[in-house]
């Protein structure tokens, strides 16, 4: 044992390893595989790692990506090119298929490597139960393929790199075993963890095999630094949520009850750590027990965490009750279903054993710092530090608000957002497109911002078509692939077939579009009410006005007025409460997007389809609350130069939440045979 | 002449049930008595857009006030308030 125990830069100066090892690491282009690797290449020995990737370039690029991220968040340099080129050995493949898809002429090479360990890190990090053959595929079959090709290349020991909360509801003293069979779970996640424990268990029984099980609790970012390092899960994810939708929260004046013990203690363990425990356990052989928790020895009541997120997100609304009397709020059911993942943290009390020696105490002082660090990250990214405003006049000499990241030699991607929408919702595609693109968005004019005049007779697609023409003139871009969200893919129909010349390739996410005669594309409950009600708002400003005080104007109204209020709020779609918060929050701008939706509901028959010839992906999401799938099927037909991807348990906000979609349009907008987002999953831990 | 009237208001009033009773998609008529907003009959798009039918069909300009969901809580209430 090193000095200080936890301290990694002490640890990798010591003579720990030897040049003959040789690890396989999957997840490396994740979180925790990813600081793992970063960490254990500054130690003799070889690491074979897993990677999806089309060719060794692009295997080797997303690696050192990753590893470059882990080293800022360090405030280390960069790990040289000679210990790459000298210890890391990618290998092209994926969990999900036998053998991992890897061939037999490198299946006999890595038996012949001397591999002592399997260290396996990734994982689905999906969590509800309705996508539990999506998690299986993974956290399951991709164990079982893993152990397999462990056992042909004779790899004496699978390192598992599990969770500390596969206790699931269990309360009280956790221990380092395998849980009992009728453990429940808060989630799935959390339930294909623990099968997954048992599954390497029986497998290494059968195949004369050893397993070490290693569960971290709530990982954050280094100590050193307390930056997010990278992750958005566990805390970063709660808080992350909560600065999503602190405009919303900020209008709730009534408590935001979440269900789960009040006293319940949070276990918080920065990566480096859970690092060190790691390779320490490999430095002693791995001990005398299967199961090692990698905890800290600290814990931190959950109820003051979320206060202190609170506290940094500017809100305080939010409780722990055991129980909801009364109604159970929109505004709840819209936080429980962001941050569902996450009641396995406050849901019960949990103190978990550790054998392995004890790291340095994180504090209650230190979560707030790591909160605070992190929502200015947050913050930097909305601010500027991600995109760089500008003003842009238009064709009318109107100015327009644009944003734009990433560098101006690269291939442009312009970004049109859904209408009156903020650029929050655009923000996590245009970073991840902005890796290998010239990335630019704009606000649309109106909404969100207020400040120029309302001009009805210019109130329709071709206004911002020519937006965009103008935002391309600016930048002296002859041509540019464009990105429609939502309506914005309305805008991107109008520009191409009024600007054909200008588009390079054009990809529609979760198009909203108004293809009237095709009678057979169902709507959502989502559409149909607003395309019910927006037209009367269009006509009629007081309609706006009488929304906004019915609803946000209720500031004097007496308790009972509020439960009635409260009650109308219950029954209203969470989703819809998300994607209308911005636009339906003043009359002026209500009134302002109920005419341009009620214009867009009101465009050709074709939607602008007709006669379009340019390269067009048209994406559409099986789970979609806001626009129907069968628009997208229909959309394709329509185009005539378009191919359809539908992902399955992926809603409006997809492109949002999944990091998969960035990679799919930036395949399509190169022109490299692109991949369903399925395909290209790696989530890792 | 007052037969003449309660004609209209009873035909529009029940205009504005069977506007609700599609809105909720439901088979069976709205109970009179049934509290709209605590069954969920209504959320908050919808609750709108049936104040607006309500002012439509009954001549009137609702006022958001601290009576109006007194007012408006189920059909009953909007019959006798509104329709009489």
């Amino acid at each position: 044992m090193s000095a200080t125990y936890g301290n990694l830069i002490e640890f990798i100066n010591q003579p720990n390893f030897e040049d003959n090892d040789a690890i396989f690491l999957t997840g490396a282009t994740g979180f925790l595989g990813g600081h793992f690797l970063f960490w254990k290449l500054q130690t003799p020995g070889k690491v074979y790692v897993l990677v999806r990737a089309s060719d060794a370039d692009n295997a080797r690029q997303r690696i050192r990506d990753n590893l470059e991220v882990c080293a800022r968040s360090y405030n280390l340099p960069m790990l040289a090119d000679s210990v790459l080129n000298e210890r890391l050995i990618c290998v092209i493949g994926e969990l999900k298929s036998s053998k991992l898809g890897i061939s037999e002429e490198q299946i006999a090479e890595l038996a012949q490597a001397g591999i002592r360990e399997v260290w396996h890190s990734a994982a689905s990090l999906s969590f509800r139960w309705e996508d539990k053959d999506k998690i299986d595929a993974t956290n399951l079959l991709g164990v079982e393929n893993l152990l397999e090709l462990a056992s042909m290349c004779d790899i004496p020991r699978i390192v598992y790199v599990s969770t500390a909360y596969t206790a699931g509801r269990k309360k009280g003293n956790i221990s380092e075993d395998y849980h009992a069979e009728d453990t429940e779970f808060a989630n799935y996640y959390e339930a294909s963890k623990c099968a997954a424990e048992k599954l390497v268990a029986n497998y290494i029984s059968e195949h004369g095999m050893k397993s070490t099980i290693v569960r971290p609790s709530i990982i954050v970012g280094p100590e050193s630094t307390q930056c997010s390092g990278g992750t958005r899960f566990g805390l970063y994810g709660f808080c992350q949520e909560m600065y999503q939708m602190r405009d919303t929260l900020s209008q709730v004046k009534k408590t935001l009850r979440l269900v789960g013990d009040r006293d319940c203690l949070g276990n918080f363990i920065p990566v480096d750590h859970v690092v060190y425990d790691m390779l320490y356990l490999k430095k002693i052989g791995f001990g005398d027990q299967t199961i090692y928790h990698a905890t800290n020895p600290n814990n931190i009541k959950i109820l003051d965490v979320m206060k202190q997120c609170e506290k940094h997100n500017g809100i305080d609304c939010i409780d722990i009750v055991p129980v909801r009397d009364g109604k159970v709020s929109s505004f709840e059911n819209l936080f429980d279903s962001k941050t569902k993942f996450y009641e396995g943290y406050y849901g019960t009390q949990k103190l978990f054993e550790r054998s392995l020696p004890p790291h340095k105490k994180i504090s209650l002082s230190d979560i707030d710092n790591y909160v605070r660090l992190f929502v200015e990250e947050l913050e930097a990214e909305k601010q500027g530090t991600i995109f760089d405003r500008t003003q842009v006049t238009s064709w009318d000499n109107q100015n327009i608000t644009v944003n734009v990241i990433g560098d101006p030699a690269k291939t442009p991607i312009v970004i049109a957002n859904a209408y009156g929408m903020p650029v929050d919702f655009v923000t996590p595609l245009a970073r991840r497109l902005s890796h290998n693109h010239f990335v630019i968005t704009w606000d649309t004019r109106w909404v969100p911002a207020l400040t120029q005049a309302f001009e009805l007779d210019k109130c329709n697609s071709l206004t911002h078509a020519k937006d965009l023409i103008a935002i391309l003139d600016h930048f002296d871009l002859p041509k540019a692939s464009i990105v429609g969200w939502s309506s914005g893919a309305q805008v991107c129909l109008r520009t191409m077939q009024e600007f054909s010349e200008r588009i390079e390739a054009c990809v529609l996410l979760n198009g909203g579009v108004s293809l009237k005669n095709d009678s057979d594309i169902p709507m959502t409950i989502f559409e149909e009410n607003l395309r019910s009600l927006l037209p009367k708002i269009s006509s009629n400003r007081r309609m706006a006005e009488f929304y906004c005080q019915l609803i946000y104007g209720n500031q004097n109204a007496n308790e009972s007025d509020e439960n009635a209020i409260s009650s109308i709020l219950t029954s209203t779609d969470p989703y819809l409460l998300y994607m209308t918060s911005m636009p339906f929050r003043t009359t002026e701008s209500l009134f302002r997007y109920a005419n341009m939706m009620n214009n867009l509901f009101h465009e050709p028959e074709d939607a602008y389809t007709t006669g379009v010839q340019t390269r067009t992906l048209v994406f559409g999401c099986d789970q979609d609350e806001v626009t129907h799938p069968l628009l997208a099927k229909a959309l394709k037909q329509k185009l005539a130069n378009a191919e359809l991807v539908i992902e399955e348990n992926a809603g409006h906000f997809a492109q949002f939440y999944d990091e998969k979609v960035a990679k799919m349009v930036s395949d399509f907008v190169n022109a490299k045979q692109h991949l369903t987002t399925q395909q290209v999953e790696a989530e890792c831990l | 002449m007052s037969e003449t009237l309660d004609l209209v208001e009873e035909t529009s009033f029940d205009t504005l049930c069977s506007w609700l009773k599609m809105k909720a998609k439901r088979d069976e008529d709205i109970p009179l008595d049934l509290n709209l907003i605590e069954n969920k009959l209504v959320d908050s798009i919808v609750f709108v857009e049936f104040m607006m039918m309500l002012e439509e069909l009954a001549g009137i300009q609702l006022e958001v006030n601290e009576d109006l969901l007194k007012k408006v809580y189920s059909l009953q209430a909007i019959k006798e308030n509104f329709f009489q």
